[in-house]
């Protein structure tokens, strides 16, 4: 039997209500939630190193979606509920694994874990029409430049070095505020 | 309608699915009445498609932004096209 999945909802109006944001990134634990896409992990694993070399997170840890269209499967939201201070999913580098990462951070922001979704730049339309359905428009994703997936690790590497005060910033900073 | 406009405010929503492989066709088979047709490339990957549904919000969308308003919009996938 297949099974369709439609990650979509029509509610429509709505206001992005964040999760309480930490002083600092010292000492807390970091999940990453990557989408299966190519070079994904590489991006979100430099992340954590940067994360944890430069701003004393405690350490982080590699989770892996089993789809990339859809959002991150309940095992994994529980488990960084319950384990994790702070999340980063990503690389939303098409249509569909866009909007999945964009709704991997509403849904951890829903549950209380500061949340930050990086899509690349070609799908902001899509990480926006994610956020509208889930009727949260207001809601902040990070944008990174299109594409990633044909990147060496030295390229990967300036993206994530442009992308990382945003990163810091969005986790520490409530976006409503 | 002016479809030049109509392609204009699409233009982004085409640069998505040319990302993936697909490319984006408009038409205006009646008077203000839209067809938005997604066609699959040699190279297309189906799996990176927004569902449908979120797809014609997102034509929407645009098309509204760009205070556009046809009398209705047809959306056809891949899916649709066999």
């Amino acid at each position: 039997m297949i099974e369709l999945l439609d990650p979509t909802r029509e509610l429509r109006e709505g206001k992005m209500k964040y999760a309480a944001r930490p002083a600092s990134l010292e000492g807390l634990r970091v999940a990453l939630i990557e989408n299966t896409k190519w070079n994904s992990e590489a991006v979100l694993h430099k992340i954590g190193d940067k994360l944890v070399a430069d701003h004393g997170a405690a350490g982080f840890k590699v989770f892996h979606k089993r789809y990339s269209s859809v959002p991150a499967h309940e095992e994994i939201i529980e488990t960084v509920r319950r384990e994790f201070d702070v999340m980063i999913a990503g690389v939303g580098d098409c249509g569909s694994c866009s909007s999945g990462t964009v709704l991997d951070g509403i849904l951890l922001e829903k549950e209380g874990i500061p949340s930050a979704s990086i899509i690349t730049s070609v799908f902001v339309p899509t990480g926006h029409a994610m956020a509208a359905q889930w009727a949260v428009p207001d809601y902040r994703f990070l944008i990174m430049e299109h594409p990633i997936a044909n990147l060496t690790g030295d390229e990967l590497d300036v993206k994530v070095a442009a992308i990382l005060p945003e990163v810091v910033g969005l986790l520490l900073k409530d976006p409503a505020s | 309608m002016n479809l030049e406009a109509v392609t204009a405010s699409l233009d982004a929503v085409r640069q998505t699915l040319e990302a993936s492989g697909f490319n984006l066709e408009i038409e205006e088979r009646e008077t203000a009445k839209l067809t938005v047709t997604v066609r699959p490339g040699p190279d297309a990957c189906p799996e990176c498609l927004v569902p449908k549904s979120m797809f014609k919000r997102i034509i929407l969308d645009n098309l509204g932004s760009a205070e556009l308003s046809p009398s209705s919009v047809v959306v056809r996938y891949p899916v649709d096209l066999a």
